[in-house]
């Protein structure tokens, strides 16, 4: 086909839509990302915006006997202290299962320990205050009294009849299980010139990103509707669990995400 | 000590007086105060680099300076970089090299870049990597960032890349 040269602006066949193919397209987001100019949810403040910082557990198993929380509560710029049960009565706990992992099991986990710490790190307590030093602060004489119980770390340990189990609604401590069987393993060992055996020992692993996690969320109590600022590879879904668990429906839930320094895979989650 | 202080100092080529809590840092100084946001904060205690800014002609972490110690000192941060056109060709050859994905430790890394391209003439690879040591990347690798650095100082030796 013969590409009319008659066009007054000069266009040819490559300013057609489709002309990027082939080209290299620099992306367009690089120039304000090289400047300090992209917007991280960290770079944004709300107007009267406050800060929370979470308690955590030291232990990796305990008891939460008590919460002493009175005199943080009147520290100057500390807006609430929120323990576990008291955010129990806005948020529903989070099922961690995944369809396409059948039989993958997962205990109800509330957004704050209620009564127990499963691992060392849980959150026990929100502190909420006008800047982010002041929560910590306060977070500092907030007094937690834990009776600890034995922790659950040994893979190779966790079914023994004689290991605590640690969710007992889902009778034992294996979370998933998936067979692959190739054929007689016992066959092809024995019939085997020499078998050579070793153990291989792997440390956690995780994505670990640049930027932490951080999210901003605006509840505008007039129009009964929730924006959250969240650095996430997974809007819609975060729109989804929020409403879920929030008793919202989808359409009151916003989720808006704009640059966000690292995700993989890490921050599908809230 | 806990009562704010007033400190002068110079940022990006403006003068800046201000209050400040004596345990304010540098980076939160600039970020909250100031508004300069594309000094980032990653690990907060001197490891990641992405806080990197340049103070005295110096690079320095942000993260780990107080606001206080900045008392008539001049700050020069990725914005100041950015606007006086100091390091224009070091981001165009990020640019063509695609040497930043989502760009969180490109400021900090633009930054300390600049600060080797500064001290050194030769485009050597391996004093490139010594001198970004200290800035993490975690999305995109070094190699496009040296390539980038390594463009830039051929340039500025007036070879071709």
């Amino acid at each position: 086909m013969k590409v009319a040269s008659t066009n007054p602006d000069g266009l040819t066949v490559l300013d057609r839509p489709n002309s990027y193919i082939g080209k290299v397209v620099p992306r367009p987001n690089l120039e304000r990302l090289m400047q300090g100019r992209g917007l991280y949810v960290s770079d944004m403040e709300l107007p009267r915006m406050a800060h929370v910082v979470f308690l955590r557990s030291p232990h990796a198993h305990a008891k939460i006997i008590g919460i002493d929380a009175i005199e943080a509560r009147h520290m100057p710029d500390v807006i609430a202290i929120v323990t576990g049960k008291e955010l129990a009565t806005v948020i529903t706990p989070w099922v961690g299962v995944l369809s396409h992992l059948k039989g993958l099991k997962s205990a109800p986990q509330h957004a704050i320990a209620i009564d127990r710490v499963c691992w060392q790190g849980e959150a026990v307590a929100a502190v909420v205050a006008t800047s982010r030093a002041v929560a910590e602060d306060a977070a500092e004489i907030v007094r937690v009294e834990y009776e600890e119980l034995e922790a659950v770390t040994d893979m190779r340990t966790a079914l023994n009849p004689e290991t605590p189990m640690i969710h007992p609604s889902l009778g034992d401590n294996l979370a998933f299980e998936r067979n692959l069987d190739a054929g007689s393993v016992d066959a092809a060992f024995a019939e085997s010139d020499e078998v050579v055996e070793a153990d291989f020992i792997f440390g956690r692993h995780t994505g670990v990103t640049l930027e932490p996690r951080a999210v901003v969320a605006d509840w505008n109590v007039a129009e009964q509707r929730l924006t959250i600022y969240q650095g996430t590879q997974a809007p819609h879904m975060v729109q989804n669990i929020a409403a879920l668990h929030l008793g919202l429906t989808d359409s009151q839930v916003r989720v808006v995400c704009k640059d966000v320094g690292g995700s993989f895979g890490i921050k599908v989650h809230i | 000590m806990t009562a704010p202080m007033l400190i002068s100092l110079e940022v990006n080529g403006e003068c800046v007086d201000a209050h400040v809590l004596p345990r304010l840092n540098l980076a939160d100084f600039l970020r909250e105060h100031l508004k300069l946001t594309g000094t980032h904060i990653g690990c907060e205690h001197g490891v990641c680099g992405a806080c990197t800014v340049r103070m005295n002609g110096e690079i320095v972490r942000s993260c780990l300076m107080l606001a206080v110690q900045t008392h008539g000192a001049s700050v020069v941060t990725i914005e100041g970089l950015s606007d006086s056109g100091e390091i224009a060709d070091l981001q165009a050859a990020f640019r063509d090299r695609n040497a930043l994905q989502c760009g969180f430790c490109t400021p900090g890394m633009l930054v300390a870049a600049q600060d080797f391209l500064k001290q050194e003439t030769e485009p050597d690879r391996e004093r490139i990597r010594e001198h970004l040591s200290g800035n993490y990347c975690r999305c995109t690798g070094y190699q496009a960032i040296v390539d980038a650095v390594e463009t830039t100082a051929r340039a500025r030796m007036g070879r071709k890349p």
